[in-house]
């Protein structure tokens, strides 16, 4: 039953206006015909004229003219963008209005051994460039394993002005579980001139705006090859701990490799798929690559 | 690596009483963090009995076995069993009559979380579960573990001398709580000149050992080169068990020293593949191939720089035992040399009378100019409390004065010695590093911030904003093609050596996946396809535009539906500005292509479609290189239209999209130049070619009055600008 049946059936003194405006189709005058039958013979009377007036013009109408059904109801689009595309756009939008330049293209995907590995002294027997964890190509190159594979070309780039930019693409693991994809999203953000307290203002600035409020964070010293020092940063959420990403000051030897004067850089990275699904509370990191597209629909209402 | 609270406490003194049990085990775990040992999670102990099976009679027409398992007072009484004897049932077959047998009782959860409680199966009441089959001797009869927590430690790869329990303790004593003294005494009979009593950790290497009959000797070896205590020898050969995996009655200590150091761990490949920890199958697969010691060999020797790999060979009888020393280098170097003698049965001789053999370390000292810290970390702490602090942690420490020092107004700094067990600490800024972890990274976490006002939740992406209105979904999938989809000519794709899947070639092009989702749609019963996927190809790495659109276009309720045709995807490209080269191109696969590689449009007949749907279909795809374009936006009322093609790009936007528009028109950097075609808002033309934010401020500014026929859109504009203006 239609709305306006149900409408009509409830608001007796509503037929006259609604009948002689012809906003019923016949469907619903049939049901409000079959409606009246069950009805007292004062109204029956008093109503069936309009009915059957209503009808006879509709039909009159439509006979003479040819004109459709106006109050017909239209079947909406229903199509969306996809979260991930759209949550990465958010973050790049807001580095640029932070003032960071863009530099995400500045390295290759499928990269070399030299600035994946090397450059972040990431020397040839450590357990990083295992197989379990790095995709190789068979001309000898790989897909890179984290957005770092940039700081080498960025320093190399601006080695006589201050650097202030960030890179964000995809990288690869060879991975695959309820927590990890083989191709995930990174953010790497790198400041010239900036000390640690600076960069733990500038995590906690990002994570404000990203999360809406005020997070509690923790730092967690930890080891990364290319910073000294290098922590961990974990937000408190749900109760617990959660990590959600690595900062330090870039490491002298990584200089040393491109053969430049050291300098403080502060440097971060961090997965992007993981702070949206703690933002969105996200449970299954896969649902972000599917080819499913209802549950690009389902994502897309998250935003 | 795995501890117990016990165990740790065997080593470490808390100086702070804590009364609550949960309260005490998160404040350790608070503090082991500060200082970089993650605690990954800790869970309570879980109780095991050991029980004597009497008899076992296989119930009829089932797999079930009925036990009668006698218990001793002390289960009976804790586990609240009415007698002696219970009755478990069981399918395992290898579980035998006289043996004695590890069960998890009834009201208690197993290792892998299962609760027991007493059930009926085949009018048989059960009254606990039975863990696995173990060589049991009289000995362990009785309650099996004791109650303790596991605390799961997460440890840094840059810290290969912490390995074991005493080590740990000793770095959370330098935060909280104090360290125990350790009983070590020196055989005087070998020189060996180790020095023990300034130990700040003790390292340790793994060795497996082929036979088991070996083993004794093997103690003996290295009791006789004082390179083990008891204690320690006790500990680490549980830390050992803890990281395989082996069930928990190693884990007490009692019945360990019971067995009298003959055969304490069967750790057999079979009984390893058969265990129930689901959540160690990769160190249990590892082990299976002996690579988990490979790997922990690779990481200490990685550290060392040493190439060499300890081939270690697979035997069912094999032993995992750890030794340890106080310095890597002697005791990988030890390592090796006893396993040669192991080898040859040559165990008896006194074999190592001097130190020639060991490797020497060589420590180097690290001047830290006083003003490092600020300049790298923005804190400053004065040079006698930093010396204090390196001090604690074993390094020797001078304060000097220098001049010129590069890179530093400073007049003084410290000159350090590293302790010989820490080969991470190689130069200043590790001593920093090590500085503010002793004295806490609470002091880099000290400044409140602001919210900003600059996130924006909508962004404006004019391709992807039309498509989406038009019913489009976008798709997201991994990069990863099987053979049989690559698109163009699969000499030019990217092959990958190491695949976890099929998937081994990088795609060249959306189409597959789309195809993909496509079929997904049209099987749960979709008869319109409307997808798009925005992502990379390789081997180009340019970001491409897939769109796919198929099957019946419903027109209206009542109006017969129409098969979607080439001028639908047509329109659509003319809407979005996108041409398309009249140039036909020949394809492996398809036949009717049009454009070039870049930017094509293709047709998938009813039969080329067989091969990627269940239900096949017409379909049309366009496929171009996308780019986030930011550029020439004509705003129109509602119902508008606009005919000339002026401009290169021109979306049509409904009047709710003025908002998105200018959210987007404001946050964005470069804007250049304004032009107005109305005074009204109805009709905007921005150019975004060459300008400044400035100009777009201002301009607006002086346009306020006009905008106040319309009090929503005024709303919108107001909050924008004093987000600007914040700024």
């Amino acid at each position: 039953m239609s709305k306006k049946v149900e409408f009509l059936r409830n608001n007796l003194n509503k037929w006259e206006e609604y009948l002689t405006q012809n906003k019923l189709t016949n469907i619903e005058i049939k049901s409000l015909r079959s409606f009246l039958e069950q009805k007292p013979e004062k109204i029956k009377k008093k109503l069936f004229r309009h009915l059957s007036l209503s009808s006879k013009k509709h039909q009159k109408m439509k006979h003479k003219t040819n004109l459709c059904d106006l109050t017909m109801k239209s079947q909406p689009f229903i199509g969306t963008g996809h979260f991930l595309r759209k949550i990465r756009q958010q973050i790049e939008n807001y580095m640029e209005n932070r003032g960071f330049i863009n530099e995400s293209h500045i390295a290759p995907l499928v990269d070399n051994t030299y600035y994946n590995f090397t450059v972040l002294n990431i020397h040839e027997n450590h357990p990083a460039r295992d197989e379990q964890q790095t995709f190789f190509t068979t001309t000898g190159k790989l897909l890179r394993t984290q957005t770092s594979n940039s700081q080498g070309r960025i320093f190399k780039k601006y080695h006589d002005r201050n650097i202030k930019v960030f890179s964000i693409g995809k990288v690869f693991r060879n991975d695959s579980d309820k927590t990890h994809t083989p191709t995930f999203h990174q953010m790497e953000i790198l400041i010239s001139n900036c000390s640690l307290v600076k960069l733990i203002h500038e995590i906690k600035q990002f994570l404000y705006d990203f999360f809406g409020r005020e997070r509690k964070i923790r730092l967690r010293p930890s080891y990364f090859p290319f910073t000294e020092p290098s922590y961990e940063v974990d937000i408190w959420m749900n109760n617990q701990w959660l990590e959600v990403l690595g900062c330090g000051i870039t490491s002298q030897a990584v200089f040393k490799e491109l053969n430049l004067p050291f300098r403080y850089v502060a440097a971060l990275g961090c997965g992007i798929e993981r702070l949206a699904m703690l933002k969105y509370n996200l449970k299954d990191i896969r649902n972000l690559y599917s080819t499913s597209a209802q549950k690009s629909l389902q994502l897309g209402e998250n935003l | 690596m795995k501890i117990t609270l016990n165990w740790l406490k065997n080593h470490w003194k808390m100086n702070k009483k804590i009364d609550n049990y949960v309260n005490e085990i998160t404040y350790i775990s608070e503090n082991l963090a500060a200082l970089g040992f993650e605690v990954d999670y800790w869970s309570f102990y879980k109780p095991v009995v050991c029980g004597e099976i009497l008899e076992k009679i296989a119930i009829k027409k089932t797999k079930l076995y009925q036990c009668l398992v006698r218990i001793d007072d002390q289960c009976k009484s804790l586990f609240n069993y009415e007698s002696n004897l219970i009755t478990i049932l069981t399918n395992a077959k290898e579980f035998l009559q006289r043996d004695y047998v590890l069960f998890t009782p009834m009201g208690h959860l197993t290792q892998d979380n299962i609760f027991i409680e007493s059930r009926k199966i085949c009018n048989v009441l059960s009254h606990g579960m039975f863990i696995k089959s173990e060589n049991l001797c009289k000995e362990d009869f009785g309650l099996y573990s004791v109650q303790d927590t596991i605390l799961k430690i997460d440890l840094p790869t840059n810290r290969p001398e912490i390995k074991n329990v005493r080590s740990l303790a000793q770095e959370l004593s330098y935060r909280i709580g104090e360290m125990k003294l350790l009983n070590i005494s020196n055989n005087p009979s070998y020189n060996m000149n180790i020095d023990l009593t300034n130990s700040t950790g003790i390292d340790i290497a793994f060795l497996q050992i082929d036979k088991l009959n070996l083993l004794n000797p093997m103690i003996e070896i290295l009791r006789s080169i004082s390179l083990l205590s008891d204690n320690i020898y006790d500990n680490l050969y549980q830390y050992v068990l803890l990281d395989l995996g082996i069930s928990l009655h190693i884990y007490d200590q009692k019945n360990w020293l019971t067995k009298n150091n003959k055969i304490v761990i069967q750790t057999s490949s079979n009984d390893l593949i058969n265990s129930p920890m689901n959540t160690r199958i990769d160190h249990i697969n590892k082990y299976k191939e002996n690579e988990i010691i490979m790997h922990l060999n690779n990481q200490i020797s990685y550290q060392l720089g040493i190439q060499e790999k300890l081939e270690l060979s697979k035997n069912t009888e094999s032993v995992v035992m750890a030794i340890s020393n106080e310095r890597q280098k002697i005791n990988l170097n030890i390592l090796k040399y006893i396993t040669t003698l192991v080898s040859s049965y040559t165990y008896s001789e006194p074999f190592y009378k001097s130190n020639d053999k060991c490797a020497s370390v060589t420590r180097s000292k690290v001047f830290l100019p006083h003003d490092q810290l600020y300049s790298s970390c923005g804190i400053s702490i004065s040079l006698y409390e930093m010396s204090s602090i390196l001090k604690t942690i074993g390094c020797e420490v001078d304060i000097i004065r220098r001049e010129n020092i590069h890179n530093s107004h400073a007049q003084f700094g410290l000159e350090i010695i590293p302790p010989h067990d820490r080969c991470d600490l190689n130069n200043a800024m590790d001593y920093i590093e090590e500085i503010i972890r002793i004295k806490g990274v609470e002091i880099l976490n000290k400044k409140t911030v602001l919210k900003s006002h600059i996130w924006n939740e909508n962004i404006y992406d004019p391709m992807v904003d039309y498509l989406a209105k038009l019913g489009f979904i976008e798709i997201n999938s991994f990069p990863f093609l099987e053979k049989q989809e690559i698109f163009w000519k699969r000499e030019n794709s990217i092959q990958l050596l190491n695949s976890l899947t099929n998937s081994k070639y990088m795609r060249d092009s959306l189409l597959p996946n789309l195809l993909k989702a496509a079929d997904k749609l049209l099987n749960i019963g979709q008869k319109e396809i409307k997808l798009f996927e925005i992502n990379e190809i390789y081997p180009s790495e340019e970001i491409h535009i897939g769109i796919l659109i198929g099957g019946q276009k419903q027109r209206s309720p009542i109006n017969p539906k129409r098969a979607i045709h080439i001028f639908d995807l047509k329109t659509i490209l003319s809407q979005l500005g996108i041409k398309i080269e009249n140039k036909y191109i020949t394809h492996p696969k398809y036949q009717n292509i049009l454009g070039d590689k870049d930017n094509f449009i293709l047709q998938i007949t009813k039969n080329e479609s067989k091969s990627y749907l269940r239900k096949s279909m017409e379909m049309f795809y366009y496929e171009g290189i996308y780019k986030l374009h930011k550029p020439t936006v004509t705003c129109l009322s509602e119902h508008t239209t606009y005919k000339s093609y002026t401009i290169n790009r021109l979306f049509f936007i409904s009047w709710s999209m003025i908002e998105k528009i200018l959210g987007s028109v404001i946050n964005y950097r470069l804007i250049d130049q304004v032009k107005i075609e109305n005074s009204y808002i109805t009709n905007i033309v921005i150019n975004y070619n060459q300008a400044s934010q400035e100009d777009m401020v201002k301009y607006l500014l002086n346009q306020l009055e006009t905008f106040l026929k319309n009090m929503e859109f005024l709303f919108i504009l107001i909050y924008h600008i004093t987000n600007l203006l914040i700024q």
